[in-house]
């Protein structure tokens, strides 16, 4: 190795013995440490495990791991927190009664997967399991029920998995299934850590404050939504204006709200036509209606400073989950059209809402899509079947398995 | 305090001169200052002259901010620092990251080497298999059957 021994180099320096130091650096000066040294495996190892702390999740640690044997000693230390799974012991936000211990926030996220071998297209998954189990649960996209699949592994070093979006709701124990008192819940950094806070059915904002939930001061508004966007925590009134809550738990009004003649002219009733808002850097903020018979986006003008409707999502498409929503580049993906809203009806059957044409259409199951992995791939990989999650497979419920949130 | 300046020679004999603050930056450099070792000129033998002068355009840019609005550091020109960063990494190749890395830890450039760490995790492994980062990095496998074995056997994930 060429490299000069930068713990000896630093342990001299440290004790002032310049002396050694400089004839550690003068000695190696020979061996032209320079351009000519580049191959990142010869990398100290203090320096590739710095790197390892940089990446993003598990999955990614794994595979640095794979790399080649000074990547695979460098990097044995899980860096990762898990996936929270906060215990709530209060747990209905409307009444205050003594039930504890039964609720809790349980965390998914959604997943792009691509084969290593042709990485440019491939499906969205979603799972709730903490990823430093080496474990995927699959999970229905839109109503976060278990998936039935016929497939046991997936192999990492086959398929290329990167967490895209993450999704929570509050749990309770005792019914299997979602909290029915949250529109939607996000894990968000105020007072100094991470909290859960929600969107009640009644329109208010609580944060769940270690004991009990708490309703956030000075709410002037009725919410609809909360979402966390680069960092911070934002929330939708149902006047379509967009608050946001700072750390210290203050809300403050940050857009304007929604043209009333825009929302009147357009809508015939709002239980059947649904208002898609959008912040200014195209994620959407919003929610789905049982009885949806389209979508209408905005997206904020800064310099006019209010909304402006939306007539195409160019190259991206929406994903509506009832957990969460997020908007994906449909190119990446197979069998995603662009300018489209997914989202899922009362049946739990995919649509598709085409923003082109304002058609909504289902997504039949034999058609390919992005929810739905192929088997495409499976005679190159003996080991690593590829996951074979399909709409078609929703189990009916039992007893252990979360119900579907019908809304 | 006069403004003093610091006088630092490269492994192929470039010498940069810099003002004081802009070298203290680097929390190497101070040793080699105070054993006084190098009369003046501060030998890094295992810099080369281009990358110190990379190391160098960065502890300019962040020592004006550092300096700027009354020692303050606003949001705007946080925001604006972060933008140079980004600029000022994706404008390197390869080689010049990779030994840009071994100064700034060389040097102790916590900023710097933080930033190059991070930019190597987020634009060369991150959602890339495997094969293409050993692809895109040059990096042989070297593992026994068995180790690969083992690799594999770690990298497959159950579905529950």
């Amino acid at each position: 190795m060429k490299f000069i021994d930068l713990k000896d180099l630093q342990r001299f320096l440290a004790k002032d013995d310049a002396e050694k130091a400089l004839s550690l650096i003068k000695g190696k000066s020979k061996d032209k440490i320079s351009n000519t040294l580049f191959s990142f495996n010869g990398l100290p190892r203090e320096l590739l495990g710095m790197i390892a702390v940089c990446l993003f999740s598990v999955i990614e640690l794994k595979s640095f791991r794979s790399v080649c044997r000074s990547w695979r000693s460098s990097a044995f230390d899980n860096p990762f927190r898990s996936r929270p799974l906060i215990e709530l012991k209060l747990l209905d936000p409307t009444e205050n009664a003594s039930q504890q211990g039964n609720a809790f926030l349980s965390g998914a996220a959604f997943f792009r997967v691509t084969p290593s071998s042709s990485p440019n297209q491939g499906w969205l998954i979603k799972s709730d399991t903490d990823l430093n189990s080496g474990k995927f649960r699959l999970l229905d996209h839109f109503s976060r029920i278990p998936l039935k699949h016929r497939c046991k592994s997936i192999n990492l070093l086959r398929f290329n998995v990167s967490e895209i979006q993450e999704a929570y709701v509050v749990h309770d124990r005792r019914m299997d299934e979602p909290d029915p008192g949250f529109k939607r819940v996000v894990l968000a950094t105020v007072q100094g850590g991470d909290h859960a806070l929600g969107v009640g059915w009644d329109g208010r904002i609580r944060f769940w404050s270690g004991r009990i939930w708490t309703i956030l001061k000075d709410q002037l508004a009725e919410f609809t939504d909360v979402v966390i966007h680069g960092g911070l925590t934002y929330a939708l009134a149902s006047d379509g204006s967009v608050w946001w809550i700072s750390s210290s738990l203050s809300i403050f009004k940050y857009g304007p709200p929604l043209d009333e003649s825009i929302t009147e002219g357009d809508t015939l009733d709002p239980n059947v036509f649904y208002v898609c808002a959008v912040d200014d850097d195209g994620n959407q903020i919003g929610e789905t209606s049982p009885k949806t018979i389209g979508f209408k986006v905005y997206k904020m003008d800064e310099d006019m400073g209010k909304w402006v409707e939306v007539k195409s999502l160019g190259d991206d498409a929406f994903v509506m989950a009832t957990d969460t929503c997020f908007s994906v580049s449909a190119g990446e993906f197979h069998g995603c059209l662009k300018n489209a809203i997914y989202f899922a009806d009362k049946e739990c059957k995919i649509r598709v809402f085409k923003l082109e044409d304002a058609s909504i259409t289902r997504v039949t199951s034999t058609e390919q899509n992005c929810f739905k992995m192929s088997k495409l791939h499976q005679k190159n990989d003996e080991q690593s079947v590829s996951a074979l999650a399909s709409h078609k497979g929703i189990r009916r419920r039992t007893r252990n398995e979360p119900a579907l949130t019908t809304i | 305090m006069s403004k003093k300046n610091i006088v630092l020679k490269s492994s192929n004999g470039i010498i940069f001169e810099v003002e004081e603050a802009v070298a203290l930056q680097s929390e190497t450099i101070p040793y080699m200052i105070e054993d006084d070792c190098a009369n003046d000129t501060i030998p890094l033998a295992n810099v080369t002259g281009d990358i110190l002068a990379l190391v160098i355009e960065y502890c300019k840019k962040h020592v004006v901010v550092a300096d700027g609005d009354g020692g303050g550091s606003s949001s705007s020109s946080q925001e604006d620092l972060k933008n140079w960063d980004a600029q000022f990494m994706n404008d390197l190749d390869q080689s010049k990251i990779f030994n840009l890395l071994l100064a700034a830890d060389f040097l102790n450039i916590k900023t710097l080497f933080d930033l190059t760490c991070q930019f190597v995790a987020d634009t060369m492994i991150k959602g890339k298999s495997v094969e293409e980062v050993r692809r895109t990095l040059n990096i042989e496998k070297d593992y026994t059957s068995e180790e690969e074995a083992k690799a594999r056997q770690e990298n497959e994930w159950a579905f529950k």
